[in-house]
């Protein structure tokens, strides 16, 4: 089995993964102030909201995509890696990052005395990634 | 996000899986609780036995296509080359689905989840693994509803 690493494997690991280093170095820069932490990590959130994909659709509204990593077994692609952007996707892109906006302003409110808010917010912010 | 935009199935299995352990963890997150434990647990059970299905489902698409990117296992001429007579790969992914509660009798597990802090909570139950469910279904629409239709 081989391995091939296009170009666009650098397009694919920041659009997957940079999101998730910048929430990272927000944690721990920021871990003695958690409301501090909180607003960094909902202003991050809404540069990098899914907004700027809608010009990945093309006009007949099919889907866009990019290959990356490509797993080949005998001569022929088993795996690739990459992504898929389509109707179906940016809805539920929308339905997810919208509701857990909601949900991030409503809970720095709401679970403010909670002695765990920090480690709450950690998880929203991993579940939001997937 | 990742899972939305998976090109393959494989990947979406992967992040498939994240989500499940993360509602297994949050669910638990206050383990003092006993009833939060036990929630857990069974959420954690019900969920693998949607995943196990999810994947069984995958491994069928790639012994019989030989190929796991959804836009081409979506492709009505590609799915045509899955046999006529394989009626329980649909069944393996909406069972798959149905782990996610996006199908009644699933439901069961919903009010256990509540166990978990409150707004996550609601983030996870409320939209993501639903709507995860339902995007399943909706992204895999034409290779199970048809599968060997020429």
């Amino acid at each position: 089995m081989n391995l091939w690493f296009q170009d666009a494997i650098l397009i694919g690991a920041l659009t997957t993964w940079l999101p998730f280093i910048a929430f990272l170095l927000i944690l721990l820069l920021t871990r003695d102030d958690h409301r501090l932490s909180g607003e960094l990590r909902l202003q991050r959130w809404r540069d990098h909201s899914p907004g700027p994909s809608f010009s990945w659709l093309d006009n007949g509204g099919r889907a866009s995509r990019s290959t990356t990593p490509r797993v080949v077994h005998r001569g022929r692609d088993l795996y690739t890696f990459g992504y898929l952007l389509d109707s179906v996707s940016v809805l539920m892109l929308l339905l997810v990052a919208g509701i857990s906006f909601l949900v991030q302003v409503y809970s720095l409110g709401y679970m403010a005395g909670i002695r765990d808010i920090h480690a709450i917010l950690r998880f929203n912010h991993f579940l939001r990634g997937r | 996000m990742t899972l939305s935009i998976s090109s393959a199935l494989l990947q979406l299995y992967v992040f498939w899986e994240l989500v499940g352990l993360s509602s297994y963890l949050l669910i638990g997150f206050w383990y003092e609780r006993f009833s939060a434990t036990e929630a857990g647990k069974k959420a954690f059970v019900m969920t693998r036995l949607g995943d196990v299905s999810f994947f069984i489902g995958i491994l069928l698409v790639l012994l019989h296509l030989g190929n796991l990117e959804i836009l081409e296992v979506n492709s009505p001429v590609i799915a045509a080359r899955l046999p006529s007579g394989i009626p329980t790969l649909a069944a393996l992914l909406i069972f798959g689905a149905w782990s996610a509660k996006a199908h009644s009798s699933a439901h069961d597990m919903a009010p256990d989840a509540m166990e978990g802090p409150t707004p996550v909570s609601a983030l996870l139950h409320s939209a993501t693994m639903v709507a995860a469910g339902v995007f399943l279904l909706a992204r895999l629409f034409h290779s199970s509803a048809n599968p060997g239709r020429r």
